[in-house]
């Protein structure tokens, strides 16, 4: 599914905090939005799917606009995870995976075998299947982050976009959630990751798109666009690009004046 | 691989609703049994039979009806405000509803045509309704559409005081005691059929909202893209709440608390999730109306209480006990 | 002619006793109450009347010499007309025939209108006595039956009527609640001969006579005798009682027909 945004603008309360901005993402990629606070990242992915209005120009999928979607249609190809990890009842963790399922189920039907079967393989995939009878409020805050990550993938999206869903994870599960991604991608999915952490997306991401003030710096492979010029003017840090055992890593080496 | 030592989420619903069903049923046999004339349901003579139609029938349907809607509505306000201390009074309903039939009765429309009652609270009651979303806004959040409906609350009650006070009526002080308690006693089968089906149609859009509600535990961007249309959601459960709970107050009077306390004794059982809340606490609401009405009858000989009463009488210990609950789960 | 010529009454029922007895001239004012056709046995009489609402303020600017006023509501006023040292008479509520008379009589010997008084006393004794005696053994049951399913019990006004009247006043038999209320189911279970409304109940505007307006009640009285008896005639303890005692005993004569 292509997922892409044209000349996007959109105001939130009177302020423009998309200035005209151009986004594709393929499928079969796993694309990542960097940029420094404020540049606009959670408001380009609440764009592209569907949550606020353009202000001037159009956030489409496949080719037909975001809003012209029928919202049960939309809900079954395209999967939305909040970076605000929010869940306001105490349910069971499998309760909540659950909630992916309810664009697939008509109004008042129970579980089907198929739903069953899409619930099992996202706890299994985000490793929480052990917790899935605790109720969620009462898990950690990374094991909850992963249950809610589980919640988008039971949708079996064709297209997910997730908002920092890696913050907050202890290093083994920031892999293994990255490694997940890439695999979803590789099956053909679209996937979008916002993210702060610089190595995470040189490490797993086909492309990367760099955001400033609502607008697009530079969109292309990591190495093209993580260079210091890029990254002295976006985020006001000298840094380096580097790889240590074939894995890339961005260091951070000082706050330029 | 499904989970062995729990209960899968769709297998707690049959068991649980069906023994709510089958304690209303219960207490709606119960009340039917109970009055000051004998307990049971063959009384002697001709007029056992005027006695059980007229009389302990549209006592027991108001009951089932009415704590129904206020469970019910209760389930929905609280699963859409995502606060569990909403329920009806709390965001100006009951008052508007109550305003509206006070005005009915002393303007004189209900002498004039009979559908002026239900009528006039179901006006009352939306209008109060609408002054709430429009105080709060559309997109407030919880706290300021409770605070909002805490605001009209109070100019009801001010305004129904005001026309009592005004009222030629010498029962006026007696009639505003007489609302704001909440009276099952002595209704009839014309304001049955009056109420029922502006009721049946508040919980009908009412349980409509549950798969919404189920969504909205993830926040409201997450239910949007899981496919909720919110603003549907939202008059749904606006207007569900002003049909049902605004024709059960125009009968019955205020009655509190039900709509509070019957989603909070169920939340564990229908295990958090708003959706499942939503049925159970209709059905959980009509039993313990029911049973609350048993009771008041069984007492009545010694000592002669409103309906409100009672349900205010059961719900402000609990209130201490939430008190006492959140202190110590809060504690270190 | 002597007594009190500007004469201010602050309540329904001393309104009427004063109307009824002194002349107009020598009536200051009265309350709204004795106008109102509901309430009020002689509404046509008091008409034209200056009403006060009985603020202390308001009674003094008529210059009172007499003021008279029942027992309840009006305490404070009467308190401090008192403490400014005006004569004020409080005439008890009648429970009984006997108190009616008692109150006839204070009203009249405080106006000074004593012969008036006994004229009209015994006026309402000798309708009294023209009423047909009652035959029937046992006596035939009435119930006062009002608003919120109030009764009028032993040892009232209305009790005393009935009684009058040739009934026995069956409130007493029922096991009431605790404000003195029949719960309609009983009243269904166990009627009385004789059941006594007080006006349509379509003309109250509260939502308490809704037992008046009961379907079952309206069955009821399909099956026994009842009557509708405006209040008016029975509210004050006036000698106009008669005609509410006068309506009832040509009841009895329903009952007979509508059988047992």
């Amino acid at each position: 599914m292509r997922v892409e945004a044209r000349n996007l603008h959109v105001r939130l309360k009177a302020r423009e905090v998309l200035a005209g901005l151009d986004f594709a993402a393929q499928a079969g990629e796993l694309t990542a939005v960097i940029g420094p606070n404020g540049a606009g990242k959670t408001t380009l992915l609440r764009a592209l799917a569907g949550l606020l209005p353009p202000a001037a120009g159009a956030a489409s999928l496949d080719g037909r606009a975001v809003a012209e979607w029928p919202p049960r249609e939309l809900a079954r190809a395209l999967a939305y995870l909040p970076q605000e990890r929010i869940v306001h009842w105490a349910l069971t963790a499998r309760a909540v995976v659950a909630l992916g399922r309810l664009p697939y189920r008509p109004m008042g039907a129970g579980e089907s075998a198929a739903d069953a079967r899409a619930i099992d393989a996202a706890l299994a995939a985000t490793d929480v299947a052990h917790l899935q009878d605790r109720p969620v409020l009462e898990i950690s805050g990374g094991e909850r982050a992963r249950v809610l990550v589980a919640r988008a993938l039971a949708q079996q999206p064709r297209a997910l976009l997730a908002d920092e869903p890696a913050a907050g994870l202890d290093p083994a599960h920031q892999l293994t959630l990255f490694a997940h991604l890439s695999k979803l991608a590789a099956g053909g999915r679209t996937v979008v990751v916002a993210l702060h952490d610089l190595s995470l997306a040189a490490r797993f991401c086909h492309r990367i798109v760099l955001m400033q003030a609502g607008r697009l710096v530079a969109a292309g492979a990591p190495e093209d666009v993580l260079t210091g010029e890029h990254l002295a003017a976006a985020y006001g840090i000298k840094a380096r690009f580097v790889q240590v055992e074939g894995v890339p890593i961005v260091l951070p080496l000082e706050v330029l004046p | 691989m499904t989970s062995e030592a729990g209960v899968k989420p769709g297998k707690r619903a049959l068991p649980l609703l069906s023994v709510l069903a089958g304690l209303a049923v219960v207490a709606f046999l119960l009340s039917l049994a109970t009055g000051p004339s004998g307990f049971g349901f063959s009384l002697r003579g001709e007029a056992g039979a005027i006695i059980f139609k007229e009389i302990r029938l549209p006592r027991a349907i108001l009951g089932a009806l009415v704590g129904g809607a206020l469970g019910l509505s209760g389930a929905a306000l609280q699963g859409y405000l995502r606060n569990p201390l909403a329920e009806p009074s709390l965001v100006g309903v009951s008052g508007g509803a109550a305003l509206g039939a006070v005005l009915a009765i002393h303007l004189g429309l209900a002498a004039a045509f009979a559908f002026a009652l239900p009528l006039g609270g179901l006006a009352g009651a939306a209008v109060a309704m609408l002054a709430v979303v429009a105080l709060a806004g559309v997109h407030g959040g919880p706290v300021t559409l409770i605070l909002a409906g805490l605001a009209v609350s109070a100019i009801a009650t001010a305004l129904i005081s005001l026309a009592l006070n005004l009222s030629q009526n010498p029962f006026a002080a007696v009639e505003m005691v007489l609302w704001m308690m909440g009276s099952l006693t002595d209704r009839s089968l014309t304001q049955v059929w009056l109420a029922a089906p502006l009721i049946l149609l508040g919980m009908a859009l009412l349980l409509g909202v549950g798969r919404a509600l189920d969504a909205l535990t993830l926040g409201e961007d997450a239910a949007a893209s899981l496919g909720i249309d919110l603003a549907r959601t939202r008059l749904a459960v606006v207007g569900g709440t002003a049909l049902s709970v605004g024709a059960a107050t125009a009968v019955t009077g205020i009655i509190g608390f039900v709509g509070l306390l019957v989603p909070h004794l169920l939340r564990p059982f229908a295990g958090h999730r708003p959706g499942l809340l939503l049925p159970a606490s209709m059905l959980g609401g009509a039993t313990m109306l029911l049973l609350a009405d048993v009771a008041l009858r069984l007492i009545q000989p010694w000592v002669e209480l409103r309906i409100g009463v009672l349900t205010a009488l059961i719900g402000a210990p609990f209130f201490v006990w939430l008190v006492l609950k959140t202190r110590a789960e809060l504690a270190p | 002619m002597t007594g009190p010529s500007r004469i201010v009454s602050l309540d329904l029922c001393t309104d009427q006793l004063l109307v009824e007895l002194v002349d107009r001239a020598r009536i200051a004012a009265v309350t709204h109450l004795a106008a109102d056709p509901t309430v009020s046995a002689i509404p046509e009489k008091a008409r034209g009347l200056a009403i006060t609402r009985g603020a202390a303020e308001d009674v003094l600017g008529y210059d009172p010499d007499l003021i008279l006023a029942g027992p309840f509501g009006v305490a404070a006023s009467v308190d401090l007309l008192r403490r400014l040292g005006r004569r004020v008479v409080i005439v008890p509520l009648p429970q009984d025939l006997g108190g009616m008379r008692t109150a006839v009589r204070t009203v009249a010997a405080a106006a000074g209108v004593e012969q008036q008084g006994e004229a009209m006393i015994a006026d309402f004794d000798r309708r009294l006595a023209s009423l047909a005696a009652s035959s029937a053994q046992p006596l035939p049951t009435a119930v006062i039956y009002q608003i919120g399913g109030s009764v009028s019990g032993p040892g009232s006004l209305a009790d005393a009527a009935l009684a009058a009247a040739g009934y026995r006043n069956m409130a007493g038999d029922y096991r009431l609640t605790r404000g003195g209320q029949v719960p309609l189911e009983l009243l269904l279970a166990d009627p009385p001969d004789l059941i006594v409304l007080s006006t349509g109940a379509d003309e109250y505007r509260t939502a308490l006579a809704d037992n008046l307006r009961h379907p079952a009640l309206h069955l009821l009285r399909q099956r026994r005798a009842s009557i509708e008896l405006p209040w008016r005639h029975w509210l004050c303890g006036t000698p106009h009682i008669v005609e509410a005692v006068e309506r009832l005993a040509e009841a009895r004569a329903d009952i007979g027909a509508r059988g047992r």
